[in-house]
């Protein structure tokens, strides 16, 4: 490369395309500085700063929805905007600022320093955002290994609790893992797209336009080399969105990790592998010979190992951890789905956004209702919660229900877009094997319901009662709440502006 | 006739394989030869830099040293994008001097920040 090319290259980085990015990092470094400059007493004023400029961030980010750099790629091919990045961006920030919110109910209640913990979500869900656009592997990783590091420091946040410290341990072996399976992909993609041996050879291999053309002369598809790179890229990626056979990290984490961080690797980092994985899809296109099966297999004993194995759980942080691995399984169908059916795409992403906000809704109630030891959270402690707090026990209701699909909330309609996709794709066995994984998760949300609305606290749940102090429901976090059970309700009912938002058809 | 072009990897493992052979061997045909076997205490002694080992090897560190290790990182990585841009710097915009300037003040928020955490006082 030249002087010429790469001042053109300088000249033509439009850094107002990434301006939400630009501004969730200025945000993080904001909060960091007003720690230093405000007196000790009015840093709780903090996370009302992060919330109100993630939220003035969201608002800009829907005016601006349709940019002037949609469509077009940018940063020398390093990103590439489309309509799915500009849903998915709206997405993470919708988590990130009610991961903020979730937040300021769960720190108060432990020794820990508070800021910090701002910061890293903002910094984990600007990256999220990139990730989510990136067009070139270089970029993807760099945006994957900044969202995983931020989780290891976020999963073992509460530094004095065993569990949270396990869990961080357990998530940064498992990550080292999947990112080295990842990046042997990557590097084996690049060395045969880059191989001038081959036909169609490309010089940038790492690009995806690149790489995609190399995919797609001849019988490069069915490379071995190549098709290894594929198979090991999309194992990196099933770690993240912790499908079978890779989901053996997720209860462990999930239970150990302080409340908002386990609802943000739920919500934030599920929909993050699931944003790449949509992106690659379309790159590896010549490989879903391989693609097809190998996902559609791995859709059906998601489902089936989620749902199973979240019958016998106890531990609330534990049974959403396992039904999430379903989640992600029902997803997954849909991304099989869009291979021959275009509306399954919108309909993956009405999932997201019904499970976000039924997600969001539980773990809000959670947040509440999870003492000073926050890796033991028992079905149990649950026990006459209607009684004790309607509004709550209402919100995780719906919550709950939107979860396990039941008619008319939002969980509903994702699960019937997505059904509807697979039928019309003619994925027939795998839709069989989904209408049992849903019969069977009815058992344990339901198991959750009942002993919120119809058990009394039993002895031990009496001490934990009394050991507790009385649940209060913050302004905020009720606002919040309600919002979240309304969406969920009025979305089963009326799709009308998301649904056409997320281009069904 | 050309050799084979991987010819030299066996060359070297030929030559890695005994070139410790031989080492120990003469070694050994020097103690057989002019070394008579006289085992003692001193001589039986683990030796490790001259300094006898005390204690356990399994002691807690200090882990407030990893955090001077990450400080020190901060200067590093500076220091590894400034000594280009210092080289190049007549031929470089404007932009670059602003963009070089924004890079050097995120490094700086950090170590600010970390002075005023008091991560610089050793206790």
């Amino acid at each position: 490369m030249t002087t010429d090319l790469l001042q053109q290259a300088a000249a033509s980085n439009q850094w107002a395309a990434i301006f939400p990015e630009l501004s969730l990092g200025c945000l993080a470094l904001l909060l960091l500085g007003l720690e230093m400059v405000l007196p000790k007493d009015n840093q709780r004023q903090i996370p009302l700063v992060a919330l109100v400029g993630q939220a003035g961030i969201l608002v800009g980010l829907l005016i601006n929805f349709y940019t002037a750099t949609l469509d077009t790629e940018t940063f020398n091919s390093l990103l590439r905007h489309t309509h799915q990045g500009q849903v998915m961006r709206v997405f993470f920030l919708v988590a990130s600022l009610l991961v903020t919110m979730l937040g300021m109910i769960s720190l108060p209640k432990q020794k820990v320093p508070r800021v910090e913990f701002y910061h890293i979500v903002l910094v984990i869900s600007a990256a999220m955002m990139l990730l989510a656009q990136s067009n070139h592997f270089v970029m993807l990783f760099v945006a994957l290994e900044t969202v995983t590091v931020g989780f290891y420091i976020l999963v073992s946040y509460f530094r004095t609790s065993p569990f949270s410290l396990e869990a961080g341990l357990k998530y940064l072996v498992m990550g080292a893992l999947s990112s080295g399976l990842l990046l042997f992909g990557i590097a084996l993609l690049y060395g045969v797209a880059g191989n001038p041996a081959l036909p169609g050879h490309t010089a940038e291999p790492m690009g995806f336009s690149g790489l995609h053309s190399f995919l797609a002369t001849g019988a490069n598809a069915h490379h071995f080399l190549a098709a290894s790179g594929v198979l090991l890229v999309l194992a990196g990626i099933a770690f993240k969105i912790g499908a079978f056979p890779f989901q053996i990290w997720i209860p462990d984490v999930y239970q150990g990790a302080p409340t908002p961080v386990t609802a943000f690797l739920a919500v934030g980092s599920k929909a993050a592998g699931f944003a790449v994985l949509f992106n690659l899809l379309q790159v590896f296109s010549p490989c879903s010979w391989l693609l097809v099966p190998v996902i559609t297999v791995m859709a059906a004993a998601t489902i089936l190992f989620g749902n199973f194995a979240a019958l016998t759980q106890h531990n609330v942080k534990r049974l959403l951890g396992l039904s999430g691995v379903s989640h992600a399984g029902f997803l997954l169908l849909g991304v099989v789905a869009s291979v021959t059916v275009p509306m399954a795409v919108g309909a993956v992403h009405f999932y997201l956004f019904a499970y976000l906000l039924a997600s969001f809704a539980v773990f809000g109630v959670m947040a509440h209702v999870a003492g000073a030891n926050d890796a033991d959270q028992e079905l149990d402690h649950y026990a006459g919660l209607a009684k004790t707090n309607p509004f709550l026990a209402a919100v995780l209701v719906i919550g709950l229900g939107s979860l396990a699909g039941i008619p008319p909330l939002a969980g509903f309609m994702g699960k019937l877009f997505i059904f509807v996709a697979a039928f019309k794709a003619g994925h027939y066995g795998l839709l069989g094997v989904a209408i049992v994984g849903v019969v069977v998760s009815i058992y344990y949300y339901f198991g959750w319901i009942k002993a919120a609305f119809f058990e009394t606290p039993t002895a031990s749940g009496d001490e934990c009662q009394a050991s507790r102090p009385q649940i209060s429901v913050g302004l905020v976090a009720r606002v919040v709440l309600t919002l979240l059970a309304m969406a969920t309700v009025v979305l089963g009912f009326y799709q009308g502006p998301l649904g056409v938002w997320v281009a069904l058809r | 006739m050309h050799p084979h072009p991987y010819a030299f990897l066996a060359l070297f493992l030929a030559v890695a394989v005994a070139f410790p052979v031989i080492m120990l061997g003469v070694a050994r045909l020097w103690v057989v030869c002019f070394q008579p076997q006289r085992p003692g205490p001193m001589k039986n002694a683990t030796y490790e830099c001259g300094l006898e080992s005390t204690g356990d090897s399994w002691i807690q560190f200090k882990a407030h040293y990893y955090l001077y290790a990450i400080l020190f990182l901060i200067f590093d990585v500076e220091l590894l994008f400034l000594l280009p841009f210092a080289v190049a710097f007549t031929g470089l915009p404007t932009g670059a001097l602003v963009a070089m300037l924004v890079f050097v003040l995120l490094l700086v928020e950090g170590l600010v920040w970390a002075w005023h955490r008091g991560h610089l006082e050793w206790q």
